[in-house]
């Protein structure tokens, strides 16, 4: 565990600590910014075994505070986890979407990517941990939730064709504003397993729409692989084909 | 039971309700076990079970509390004749016809558990193309469809081969007509099915064998038994017994 302490609204310790932040990426470690309960900006890092369980890094984020703060303080900072810390970053994330596209693949149900971005001008981290525990909140099972970028979380939903992603979206878009009256753009991602993209691709479809969401009208774009090659509507012709026979045993 | 090796999973699918599919599906696994192979009927109706009344099974425990409460499926299976085992689902549960994903992954991976106790699993599945048939559809080995020369069972089978070929990507199906008033029909419905699939989607069906008209079947729904058993020598027990043969050669 490495532990680093701040001198409190020093503007170079924050930057300090997304130096820490970007080296950490190279390496199977899990970063915990520990926040004071107001939700300010991390005011230390613990950097943890990717395997702990949320519970043993909570546990070990009040350590620390128990161990480095004077009895006056650690009644005022109480340490708790950091959400958005607590969530996977956009390398891990990718991993987690590669997976899942490889299980689309097998299991050939469909799956969805959903990128929330929190609009506004003064969103900071304890706003967007707000939000992220807002989120949860709606979450089920095997959604996983990502920090995928400053004021942007990711949502993958397996299993959730567009109409269900949809309803997941405007469900969140209201939740969002109930919760912590924000509002957010959401760009959907929708992948089928007669075609499925790279992880990459599908991350870049939902990055798509959501800048459509962003600078056009509309809080909720989508992609979707063409209706046209998906549906399996018996037509007309396959119809008066099948129902031949039946015709030619009459004029018999 | 000792875990040995990879059954075939064959499943038993119309579109339409009321073709036959667990009237056939339970003289087949009984057919199949009559032939010393060791059988497991999973009921995949599993909101409107009926393969254990067909049976005239007590049953105590279903698939729900696999899904439910994580029962070991071995916990609920029924032998209902030497080799002839069901899993059977419940009644007049609509959360188990629209099982979530984590759910569907969650029975998969028990019913994988123990399959490799069997030579033959078979798939009697819910009507209509619902998210479970689809699943049990592309989980199977073997893809049986059921129709009957009616032309809204002609319909719905052409569409749940449509989109198990569109959305599953799946080639190979094998075809079983019903309610025949002789093989001559049924060839003729399988002609022209066949020539449907091979113009619109490039795929070749199997025919798999015909069942006749027979006032054996019905007499033997009443009974709760397989028409195999209640008359072996009826018209409809001679086909299925063909079936049978083809499916294990």
């Amino acid at each position: 565990m490495v532990k680093v302490n701040q001198q409190p609204g020093a503007e170079d310790f924050r930057a300090f600590l997304q130096l820490i932040e970007q080296e950490a990426l190279r390496f199977s470690a899990e970063l915990l910014p520990v926040a004071g309960e107001t939700g300010l900006a991390p005011q230390a890092l613990l950097v943890l075994d990717p395997t702990l369980s949320a519970t043993r890094k909570g546990e070990l984020a009040k350590a620390l505070w128990a161990a480095s703060l004077p009895a006056t303080a650690q009644k005022q900072h109480l340490a708790l986890p950091d959400r958005i810390a607590a969530l996977s970053g956009a390398e891990r994330f990718t991993e987690c979407v590669h997976a899942e596209l490889a299980r689309v693949k097998k299991s050939r149900l469909p799956c969805s990517l959903l990128l929330v971005r929190i609009d506004g001008n003064g969103v900071d981290r304890a706003f967007l941990n707000k939000a992220a525990a807002a989120l949860e909140m709606a979450m089920e099972g095997e959604h996983h939730l990502a920090h995928f970028g400053h004021a942007t979380l990711a949502l993958l939903l397996p299993g959730q064709n567009r109409n269900r992603a949809l309803r997941q979206a405007g469900a969140i878009q209201q939740l969002l504003a109930a919760e912590i009256t924000a509002r957010v753009k959401i760009g959907l991602a929708v992948c089928l397993a007669r075609a499925v993209p790279a992880a990459e691709e599908f991350m870049e479809m939902a990055f798509t729409e959501l800048q459509k969401a962003e600078h056009e009208a509309g809080d909720i774009f989508y992609s979707f692989p063409s209706q046209d090659d998906d549906s399996c509507q018996v037509t007309a012709e396959e119809r008066a084909q099948l129902f031949s026979f039946l015709n030619r045993g009459h004029k018999e | 039971m000792e875990n040995k090796q990879k059954p075939q999973i064959i499943s038993i699918s119309s579109g339409k309700g009321g073709v036959g599919k667990t009237s056939f599906t339970i003289n087949l696994a009984a057919a199949l076990s009559a032939k010393s192979r060791k059988v497991l009927l999973i009921d995949g109706d599993l909101g409107l079970a009926n393969v254990d009344v067909m049976l005239g099974l007590n049953v105590k425990h279903t698939l729900r509390e696999t899904v439910e409460e994580g029962r070991d499926p071995l916990e609920i299976l029924v032998e209902v004749m030497p080799g002839f085992f069901v899993l059977p689902a419940s009644s007049g549960v609509p959360e188990m016809a629209s099982l979530s994903y984590e759910e569907q992954a969650f029975l998969i991976d028990s019913l994988e558990q123990i399959i490799g106790n069997f030579d033959f699993v078979l798939v009697d599945t819910a009507a209509g193309v619902g998210e479970s048939v689809l699943w049990f559809n592309n989980w199977a080995d073997k893809n049986i469809t059921l129709l009957s020369p009616d032309p809204t069972a002609i319909t719905d089978a052409y569409a749940l081969i449509k989109i198990m070929k569109t959305r599953y990507n799946k080639e190979d199906f094998h075809l079983i007509i019903n309610n025949v008033k002789s093989k001559k029909e049924a060839q003729e419905v399988f002609d022209n099915m066949s020539t449907v699939l091979e113009n619109f989607l490039g795929v070749k069906p199997c025919y798999q064998g015909a069942i006749p008209q027979d006032s054996a079947v019905s007499m033997a729904v009443r009974q709760q038994k397989p028409f195999l058993i209640a008359q072996p020598k009826a018209r409809a027990s001679l086909a299925v017994t063909e079936i049978c043969n083809k499916i294990l050669s």
